[in-house]
């Protein structure tokens, strides 16, 4: 009796390691997130890096800002 | 570390095509206004660059992977980088078709017509239609296919010809609009005269009247 009862939990032992694998993905395959950029924050903490002047200074076009220039230009009529 | 044929072919296909996505990220950063840098494009070659060092990893077996591993991650890279390019070829294609708006803006129509006919005839209308070209043209951006990338190069070539011209043209277009204000001052300057001397006649006019009659 006690035998098939630490086979069974064993078993589940097992099955439990196995599903673990299984969510424990390989990290090369895992895809990166898009890049988020809070231009206030960065603009904010400039003086704590070294990085891109350009970015320090708050001088990015994020995908909707773009979009939206992008309405209100072809929106507009030209002359 | 070896490839074969097929990657070799597939590697020089993304090394060429992010030399073009280069060039135009540069002219991007460029032409906008506030010379801002744009997040998106960048994005998109941060995915490329991973899913090259996925290639890289399995070909410096840091990573055990099936035959097809190599060229799905070499096409996702190509993919990426794709839509990087379309990403900015959209962005450039709006900020030169603003720019164009922006340098017109202000002179007349008269003005456009008289020193610049080229604008209504050619450039005006050829705006109008890109805007739908592109449109078509976008649809695709998840389906690579290098022949439509070339066609929306020639389109923002050939803005970008016509922003030159406008731009070699403005000075012409400035002093013409200068020129025919002068004309309309002086002409009305000449009207206020002609007004002063009536009431001038008139008024002796009547004063001769008024002493004789």
């Amino acid at each position: 009796m006690k035998k098939g009862l630490v086979m069974v939990v064993a078993a589940l032992a097992v099955v439990a390691m196995e599903k673990g694998g299984e969510k424990k993905k390989d990290i090369w395959d895992i895809d990166l997130g898009d890049i988020r950029v809070d231009k206030e924050l960065t603009k904010g903490l400039a003086g704590k890096y070294r990085g891109s002047v350009r970015l320090a200074l708050g001088l990015i076009c994020t995908k909707e800002e773009f979009e939206e220039e992008k309405r209100r230009v072809l929106n507009r009529p030209l002359p | 570390m070896e490839f074969s044929d097929a990657e070799i072919k597939k590697l020089e296909e993304i090394t060429t095509l992010y030399a073009t996505v280069k060039k135009w990220m540069l002219y991007a950063e460029e032409i906008h206004p506030e010379k801002k840098t744009f997040i998106q494009p960048i994005n998109e070659i941060k995915n490329a660059f991973d899913h090259l060092m996925r290639v890289f990893a399995s070909k410096l077996e840091l990573k055990s992977v099936d035959a097809a591993y190599i060229t799905i991650n070499l096409d996702k890279a190509f993919a990426h980088i794709y839509r990087a390019a379309y990403d900015l070829l959209d962005y450039i294609s709006i900020y030169l078709r603003k720019k164009i708006s922006d340098e017109i803006n202000g002179i007349s129509p008269e003005a456009l017509t008289t020193i610049f006919p080229e604008y209504y005839k050619e450039i005006n209308p050829y705006i109008e239609r890109i805007s739908s070209e592109i449109f078509d043209l976008r649809a695709n951006r998840d389906n690579p296919r290098i022949n439509d990338l070339s066609k929306y190069n020639k389109i923002i070539e050939r803005l970008k010809s016509h922003l030159d011209k406008i731009l070699e043209i403005k000075p012409s277009l400035i002093y013409y609009e200068e020129r025919k204000k002068k004309e309309v001052r002086k002409s009305k300057f000449l009207e206020i005269l002609i007004y002063i001397a009536i009431a001038i006649v008139s008024g002796v006019i009547g004063a001769i009247s008024y002493a004789y009659f």
